[in-house]
């Protein structure tokens, strides 16, 4: 006698979109390490600084011959960043907005979206015609040659022998 | 520039600090869905195609990535694994590293929602 046939349809995979309630689309093994917070702290950023929203991060180097300035801006488009130097005051703007293409779901939203404004007032005085800026990999790399007079010079010591008198 | 992806085993190619000292960070990801395909975008500033490694192993994408980090003290990887669903193809991965944002695209599988199922009869 043939068995009766089994309604099979319930045990293939569902072809149609797992629903995020059942589990996470993406369960990451590995969440553990979050050094980031303490590399911030351990940041040179310029001393007299005023940083308004983004998460992105900036920091300022000095390198004796220059200061540098570092951010980290991935995926920001060359238009969507502004450097401004105004005598002593540097200025970065960056912007960074999520792009759903249509018909997409966000699933999961860890990414920043960056609306970066930050002055720094620059420690040292800077030769503003050799300033340099370049952007590569989503690091936006600005280098401000020191002036001239700014730079350490080493200060020869002249040698005074002291000689007692003689009578 | 598309990164190398290896099944099984990672691919080396430049020579590296010691892992074991190197701290790591996590780093933030985008998951969008659509009908036909899964995208994860990862933030990964200072990172080029030479730093990148990109391993699958039983439904596991395993990321790792060595930070280019002159003025950062001290170098640091990022590092990040993922569950692959089984809605997707993980054998279909496609991989695109630009401006710091790594984009993993996975298609889905084509999966029939039903079958006719044939009854014997005697």
């Amino acid at each position: 006698m043939p068995v009766a046939a089994r309604d099979v349809t319930r045990a293939l995979p569902r072809a149609e979109r797992a629903v995020v309630e059942d589990t996470m689309l993406f369960s990451e093994m590995n969440d553990a390490f979050r050094m980031l917070d303490a590399l911030e702290r351990r940041l040179d950023a310029g001393r007299n600084e005023r940083a308004r929203g983004g998460a992105a991060r900036v920091g300022l180097r000095d390198d004796g011959e220059a200061l540098l300035l570092v951010a980290e801006l991935p995926g920001v488009r060359l238009d969507e960043v502004e450097v401004l130097l105004e005598t002593d005051v540097l200025t970065l703007r960056a912007s960074r907005r999520r792009s759903l293409p249509e018909g997409a779901r966000l699933v999961r939203a860890e990414r920043p979206e960056v609306q970066l404004v930050r002055q720094i007032e620059l420690p040292t005085r800077v030769d503003a015609d050799a300033v340099t800026a370049s952007m590569r990999d989503g690091v936006l790399q600005v280098r401000l040659p020191k002036a001239a007079e700014a730079r350490p010079r080493r200060i020869p010591i002249a040698h005074a022998s002291s000689e007692r008198p003689t009578n | 520039m598309q990164p190398r992806t290896n099944p099984e085993s990672p691919a080396r190619t430049a020579p590296r600090p010691s892992d074991d000292a190197t701290p790591v960070v996590t780093p933030p990801i985008d998951v969008l869905e659509t009908d036909d395909a899964l995208t994860v975008l990862i933030d990964v500033p200072g990172v080029d195609a030479d730093s990148l490694e990109l391993s699958v192993a039983r439904e596991k994408l395993e990321l790792t990535a060595h930070r280019r980090a002159p003025l950062f003290e001290p170098a640091y990887r990022y590092r990040r694994t993922f569950q692959i669903p089984r809605e997707v193809d993980a054998d279909g991965i496609d991989a695109k590293l630009e401006d710091g944002v790594l984009t993993l695209r996975f298609p889905k599988r084509v999966t029939p929602t039903s079958r006719s199922i044939r009854v014997r009869t005697s």
